[in-house]
């Protein structure tokens, strides 16, 4: 038997759910990928919020509905010339009147590689399950909620959003390219089905999938030389228990609980 | 039954973790065992004022609780329910020279302080077995423990080993070698 006992009901751990949210606070990862023709450095970061939580024994939390607020920042990285045929022109001798003559000497366009930055933010609603871990973590002892496997995301919604943002920033950094008036809807158009929603589909779930499978929540955080009893005067220093041992699980004895169990030592 | 049954939170202090509580309190903070009208009062000791004119000691060795109300020893004059749990302690009266032990009995209940959210023990009898004292010296004891007892405020969330602060809803309960609470958040 355990020398304390905890237990929180669904509604309790409904109440700690937003303060572990909290204490996880920002998650962030960068990374680079090529997706086609272009070569993509990207970095993502995010927060979660909300949720309703369930719990089933023996160690399970099911978190449903919960958002993930994210923004990302893409910088992508491509040579012009792998959508755009370079512009060759032989040159030209033009003889006007007898004895004049307007040359027009060979040249040749070759466009230039362009970086177009884009970033873009949204949320992602998502249910998943998640394990109760605990671990000593020195001094502390923890005991988290982990995710068991990666949730699918609904990332559809907004790598048709990403698109359209890509195409804009193309434009725009396009404009400046000398020549390409010509060619600039072209190259546009080029760029986005050249990533299509696929591609940014899968471009989006590469940056935000490790964040949210990352997630560990933190539902008990406890130094394990523990203050029992705060230091009340020159003579009455604070009093100490040692935490030996903490798990935790889930039970059902008429409602789903989670219990966590503490050994102490003086 | 669920444990948090219309409530949201429950804890349990089992009647170990009880114990390793008072060991802790005893090991760092001496002075709440330790008591002398010889020295005035330290980490390590309590002044105690003199007996009858007399200098004098008084020592308990680590306590046991015992939240079964009927572990009090044959013959014992005390009396405990429902609710109350049973401190016993080796003890050592000194005085004029001549060292007495024996063993100290005592009924205490929990009681809340809801306002400070922390809990402390009470004495509400005592007896000492094995030597006889003086009701005098009886109720000086009885003192010098609820002094002690009324200075150990022990916060609510030292019950859930710091899992959470409740709001007491119904407790303490002491029963089936616990003490239990339940609450919310």
């Amino acid at each position: 038997m355990s020398d304390i006992i905890a237990v929180m009901d669904e509604t309790a751990v409904n109440q700690v759910l937003p303060v572990a949210e909290a204490t996880l606070g920002i998650v962030s990862g960068t990374g680079s990928s090529s997706l086609g023709p272009f070569q993509v450095q990207h970095s993502a970061s995010g927060w979660f919020s909300g949720g309703v939580v369930s719990l089933f024994p023996s160690a399970t939390v099911r978190i449903a509905e919960c958002t993930f607020h994210y923004s990302t920042h893409l910088d992508l990285q491509f040579d012009l010339s792998n959508i755009i045929p370079n512009v060759y022109f032989p040159g030209i001798k033009i003889k006007i009147f007898k004895h004049w003559v307007v040359i027009i000497p060979a040249f040749t366009i070759n466009w230039p590689t362009v970086s177009i930055p884009v970033s873009h933010s949204g949320t992602i609603v998502f249910t998943a399950n998640f394990r109760l871990q605990t671990v000593f973590v020195n001094p502390d002892w923890r005991v988290n909620a982990v995710i068991q496997s990666v949730p699918q995301l609904q990332l559809t919604p907004a790598a048709s959003l990403l698109i359209g943002l890509i195409g804009v920033a193309a434009g725009v950094v396009l404009a400046a390219v000398p020549f390409i008036g010509l060619y600039l809807a072209g190259a546009v158009i080029g760029i986005t089905a050249a990533i299509g929603i696929a591609g940014a589909t899968g471009l989006l779930g590469l940056m935000l999938t490790p964040l949210v499978s990352g997630a560990v929540f933190p539902l008990y955080n406890q130094p394990k030389h523990f203050p029992l009893i705060p230091a009340a005067g020159p003579f009455d220093p604070a009093v100490y228990i040692n935490l030996a041992s903490v798990a935790a699980i889930v039970i059902n004895s008429g409602e789903p609980e989670l219990k966590l169990l503490t050994d102490v030592t003086p | 039954m669920s444990l948090t049954g219309p409530d949201h939170l429950y804890a349990a202090l089992m009647q170990s973790g009880a114990n390793h509580f008072a060991q802790a309190v005893c090991l760092q903070r001496p002075r709440y065992v330790n008591y002398s009208s010889l020295s005035p009062t330290s980490a390590a000791s309590t002044n105690i004022a003199k007996l009858s004119g007399f200098d004098w000691t008084l020592h308990f060795g680590t306590p046991f609780v015992d939240f079964d109300p009927a572990y009090l020893p044959a013959g014992s004059t005390l009396t405990a329910g429902a609710g109350h749990l049973v401190l016993s302690a080796p003890i050592t009266v000194t005085i004029l020279g001549q060292s007495m032990n024996g063993s100290l009995w005592a009924v205490a209940v929990p009681v809340v302080n809801a306002s400070a959210h922390t809990v402390t023990v009470q004495v509400t009898q005592v007896e000492v077995a094995g030597v006889t004292l003086p009701p005098l010296v009886l109720n000086v004891i009885k003192a010098v423990l609820n002094n002690a007892l009324s200075a150990l405020k022990i916060p609510y969330p030292a019950f859930s080993a710091g899992a959470f602060t409740a709001v007491i809803a119904s407790g303490p309960s002491i029963g089936m070698d616990e003490l239990t609470f339940t609450g919310n958040l």
